[in-house]
């Protein structure tokens, strides 16, 4: 009974992934419960998170939100960051469950299948979304460094430098987590367990690189003087990145399951 | 894609370079191509460093690929020439054959014994 419901889940994934033609098999079932028991630990590190957060808000007496207006504009900005921060934490925990299980699952197979050529990550990531992250994660450095650099009030300055300080540290955790699922092994006994393992790793790393430095422009935008131009150039930053990351995501779906080039 | 059955009579060192010999010849793999690195390989195939280090050593031998220091390892414009150049020898080969009146099951022998 578990097992067929561990096939048809597997099944339901495969399609959903444009990749109904694969015939779901035991190291694949496997491997995607072990993805949805990660996914499982994914989300209750976040709960977890978020529960501590709401006891330390009570028993201090902080509402902890970035949008207080009783905060200062940058300590809301910086605990925004840190909610970021906890997320991305909570995706590494989650991975590298599932990461632990898939070697388990490696050592008792017979066969073992990899491509015979490199592929970095412009390859792995798709041309699309390496040019959003360029985007966001570029843009969202230069932008901060300008405004740094540019804003005439000093409680402006020091949101600028907040807001750069927390972008270059998502960039790096992003960049960090890139480079853990780009060294994974493959888990695959065939073409078929390799084209899903370029499908999954794909999918990994592009939620590694999370446009989050676009949710904190905005919690910045909020947080900036009322009628100050750094509220635009927040906003205008934000817009230009949801623009390219929305086009990089609907260019993947309309594209093959793994970017060209892999295979 | 390189497949490695860890139950073969075959040493995987041996499979890993026939493998690769194999899909640089049949041209799957382009001149230029980089291949994975060989702690990346041995990894993604669960075997020991020095085992695909061995594989890459002797198609290097073979002049199949050129290491470029740090850059990596790639498929080498060598072993295209090295095959055209081979391929252009049995052309003149076959032509001579024709001339001296050898049917082809001859022909083919005497390259069999020349090559051993």
């Amino acid at each position: 009974m578990t097992a067929s419901i561990g096939v048809a889940r597997t099944r339901e994934w495969l399609g959903r992934n444009r990749l109904g033609h694969i015939e779901p098999s035991a190291l694949l079932v496997e491997r995607l419960a072990a993805r949805r028991r990660g996914n499982r630990i994914n989300v209750g590190t976040v709960l977890a998170f978020f529960v501590i957060l709401g006891a330390w808000s009570v028993t201090t007496g902080r509402s902890g939100s970035a949008f207080d207006p009783d905060e200062t504009d940058v300590s809301g900005l910086v605990f925004f960051v840190l909610t970021n921060v906890a997320l991305i934490l909570a995706l590494w925990a989650g991975l590298w469950y599932a990461y632990r299980a898939e070697r388990r699952l490696l050592a008792a197979s017979r066969t073992r299948t990899a491509h015979p050529a490199a592929a970095g990550v412009a390859r792995v990531l798709g041309r699309s979304h390496l040019a959003a992250v360029l985007v966001v994660h570029g843009g969202g450095l230069l932008l901060g460094a300008a405004t740094a650099l540019l804003a005439p009030r000093p409680p402006d300055r020091a949101l600028a430098l907040a807001f750069l300080g927390s972008v270059a540290l998502l960039s790096v955790l992003s960049g960090l987590a890139v480079a853990g699922v780009l060294r994974r092994p493959s888990v695959a006994e065939d073409s078929d367990s390799l084209l899903v393992d370029d499908v999954l790793r794909t999918q990994d790393t592009r939620a590694a690189v999370a446009p989050f430095p676009i949710l904190v422009a905005l919690v910045a935008g909020v947080g900036s003087t009322v009628g100050s131009w750094l509220i635009w150039s927040f906003l205008a930053y934000a817009g230009l990145g949801c623009v390219c990351w929305a086009y990089a995501e609907l260019s993947a779906r309309r594209t093959a399951p793994v970017p060209a080039g892999i295979r | 894609m390189i497949t490695i059955d860890t139950a073969s009579a075959v040493p995987p060192y041996e499979q890993v370079r026939a493998q690769l010999a194999g899909q640089i010849s049949d041209r799957t793999l382009a001149v230029g191509t980089r291949l994975p690195t060989v702690r990346r390989l041995a990894a993604d195939l669960g075997l020991a460093v020095n085992t695909v280090a061995r594989a890459y050593r002797e198609l290097e031998e073979a002049g199949l690929v050129e290491t470029r220091g740090r850059a990596g390892t790639f498929v080498s414009a060598a072993g295209e020439r090295s095959r055209a150049a081979a391929a252009k020898a049995a052309r003149e080969y076959a032509a001579i054959a024709r001339s001296l009146g050898l049917d082809r099951a001859e022909a083919l022998s005497i390259v069999r014994a020349a090559i051993g």
